[in-house]
């Protein structure tokens, strides 16, 4: 089923003097069988929508549409939906069998089909025999799993979940990730799923609606999403980043000495997203600019003179962090004094001052508090938009 | 000296939670000695008088008299009904405050302002409503359903109690409806959300899931209720019937009798009241460990 909705916009609050715009004209759509995410930051309503589409709230306008067929007279229980709440919400007063034959139960499916779906559910979900225990005595990963297996009991045309994952462990994560991929490719269920998690979306979805102070700020699939963020927001929400604040002339990104490329982008404030995957400083940034520089329209890296122009090395210390760094990728710029130093596993965090505020850099050692270092960046890596 | 100061610390703490329950301890004293007192008297034991032998003579006396059955009938039957009916009305009193989102103005009206008031208020409310001089009964007599407003039923001295029982209803639908709506509140937004979203229809959504889950906080607010319709006497002694005379009525005029030595058989009829209002105590704190247990 095709899952639509159209300019949806609904204010909350008590009183009338109270009432906030959650949504602001929100539209997309989720093609039949698809895995969407929609993501964005707290607030910026993610559930809201997913609450809208079941039919929980009321938009104040805009429609939802289910097979480009407008559902907004449906109550909840009339939408076929199967929805997956953050907080589990197992009912505490029935067993694991009968919380997921329950919205069988209300469609009237008689107690042996109910029986069987129920237990060939938690069979996919890996809780063979776990029918008669209470909700109580199961672990959040195992709850979960029970309530994604009452949310496809009664095969609902489309699935929608909020936030399912954020309530456990980073270790039980990727396997519910994987759990619900293979349960949604076997079912060819249309599912939504919120989430804030911008890797998740990234890994589980066919397409990515990012949202933002209750409005799109992008909808697209996600290599689109990760390669050309639409605002610095979504740049920054892979996380690993520095956001800095600076000047745009001429294409090019100003804050004290660091240089960013910021093709196509008017002159005037600016906001740059910088990867730390995909910046070098001090020897890396020397090796891995060597012999280039000039070609990119950035000033040279000046330092004593050691930057030079040309095709660099890749830093072993990068290797480990975000994409792998290309062998011609860096680009010179500018330079930077380092303020500290971070120990972060497999690299370490040089943090480099920039008019007091600061880029991050991997690098292979520490480097030297108050020394001024060459630095240079990916263009890949580095997004720059107007503030 | 470190030592010395660790264990001071130890010592304010261990003995803190004594402190601070003390003026709850000396609620609990004054309780248990009127409870004693009580319980002595009805063995005849009220040094006051002299009188310090112990005897069974006056539970003999209550347990024999013609009218006890009746009146302890009596009291269960207004106790059973009034708890019921107030059970039932704050079920779809706080479903209907739940569904309403609880407006200020709506529970202050259902709820606060009816908890407010004194039975007593109440009493003088619905004998002016439906006495044969009252509201209702001319209301009634002038749309012709009754003859005239004496044909209608009496509310004092009804032989079926109707109008204790109204007067029960009135003041404990708020109150199980006060004791629940929060709870019925949370279970419906937090449960009433994934039953509807799992296809159950807003009333199925209730049954099936909001009100098992609010059991345990009804089934203590019927208890309060029916313990305290059990043994309250003025609405009883107000609108009750003459005869069988609610078990309360009869305790209080026991011990109202010009003869100081009834005092003894008034209070082995309340050791009869508080039997029962015990059992009711009993099965309110074992729903009490029952939660706990399920929590």
């Amino acid at each position: 089923m095709k899952v639509e909705v159209r300019d949806l916009t609904l204010a909350l609050g008590e009183r009338k003097r109270d009432r906030r715009a959650v949504l602001r004209e929100v539209s997309f759509s989720v093609p039949d069988g698809a895995f969407v995410s929609l993501l964005g930051e707290s607030g910026a309503g993610k559930s809201t929508v997913l609450k809208v589409i079941a039919g929980i709230l009321l938009q104040d306008s805009g429609a939802v549409l289910f097979d480009g067929r407008c559902v907004d007279g449906l109550p909840p229980h009339r939408r076929d939906l199967g929805f997956v709440f953050q907080d589990v919400r197992l009912f505490p007063h029935m067993t694991v069998a009968e919380n997921v034959a329950y919205p069988l139960r209300m469609r009237g499916v008689g107690r042996r089909e109910r029986t069987a779906r129920a237990a060939e559910l938690l069979e996919r979900v890996q809780l063979p025999g776990f029918g008669p225990r209470e909700p109580r005595t199961l672990s959040g990963g195992q709850a979960q799993r029970v309530a994604l297996a009452r949310a496809l009991a009664a095969r609902p045309a489309a699935l929608l979940m909020d936030e399912p994952f954020s309530g456990l462990d980073e270790s039980l994560r990727d396997d519910m990730r994987s759990l619900v991929l293979r349960l949604q490719r076997e079912e060819g269920c249309t599912t939504l799923m919120v989430t804030h998690d911008a890797s998740e979306a990234l890994m589980m979805s066919d397409r990515v609606v990012a949202l933002d102070g209750g409005a799109v700020a992008q909808a697209a699939p996600p290599e689109e999403l990760f390669a050309r963020p639409a605002t610095a927001k979504i740049a920054a929400c892979f996380g690993d980043c520095s956001v800095l604040e600076g000047q745009v002339r001429q294409g090019i990104f100003h804050l004290a000495e660091v240089r960013l490329p910021a093709p196509g982008v008017p002159d005037g404030a600016a906001r740059a997203v910088v990867r730390h995957g995909r910046c070098a400083a001090a020897e890396d940034a020397r090796r891995a600019v060597a012999g280039g520089a000039a070609a990119v329209g950035i000033g040279s890296v000046d330092a004593a003179g050691e930057c030079q122009a040309g095709p660099g090395a890749i830093p072993p210390a990068l290797a480990g962090e975000g994409a792998p760094l290309g062998a011609d990728a860096l680009v010179a710029a500018g330079k930077a004094m380092v303020r500290c130093n971070v120990y972060a596993g497999a690299t370490y965090l040089a943090r480099l001052d920039c008019a007091g505020q600061t880029l991050t850099v991997p690098v292979p050692a520490p480097l030297t508090p108050g020394e001024t270092v060459p630095v240079a960046v990916a263009p890949d890596g580095c997004f720059v938009f107007p503030a | 000296m470190a030592h010395d100061a660790l264990a001071l610390r130890r010592a304010r703490r261990a003995l803190a939670p004594y402190l601070l329950l003390a003026p709850a301890l000396v609620l609990v004293a004054v309780f248990l000695f009127g409870v004693v007192n009580g319980l002595l008297q009805g063995f005849g034991i009220m040094p006051f008088l002299g009188m310090t032998t112990f005897t069974l003579d006056y539970w003999a006396q209550v347990l024999t008299r013609p009218d006890l059955v009746e009146s302890v009938g009596f009291s269960l039957y207004l106790a059973l009904v009034s708890s019921l009916m107030a059970l039932l009305g704050g079920i779809g009193l706080a479903a209907a405050l739940v569904a309403v989102r609880q407006t200020r103005l709506a529970a202050l009206i259902d709820v606060q302002i009816p908890l407010m008031c004194a039975h007593i208020l109440v009493v003088l409310f619905m004998v002016s409503l439906f006495a044969g001089s009252g509201l209702v009964p001319r209301i009634l007599s002038g749309l012709g359903l009754v003859q005239g407003p004496a044909d209608f039923p009496s509310i004092v001295g009804a032989p079926s109690g109707w109008g204790i029982i109204a007067v029960y209803v009135w003041k404990e639908v708020p109150f199980v409806a006060f004791c629940t709506v929060t709870l019925m509140d949370h279970v419906s937004d937090r449960f009433g959300e994934a039953a509807a979203t799992a296809g159950a229809s807003p009333v199925r959504a209730f049954l099936s899931v909001t009100l098992p889950l609010c059991r345990g906080a009804l089934a203590k607010a019927f208890l309060v209720v029916f313990a305290f319709a059990f043994g309250a006497y003025e609405v009883p002694f107000l609108l009750g019937p003459t005869l069988p005379k609610a078990l309360p009525v009869l305790a209080y005029l026991e011990f109202q009798n010009p003869d100081i030595l009834n005092r003894c058989v008034a209070m082995a009829l309340n050791g009869v009241m508080a039997v029962v209002t015990s059992a009711a105590a009993i099965g309110y704190f074992a729903v009490l460990k029952r939660e706990g247990r399920a929590r």
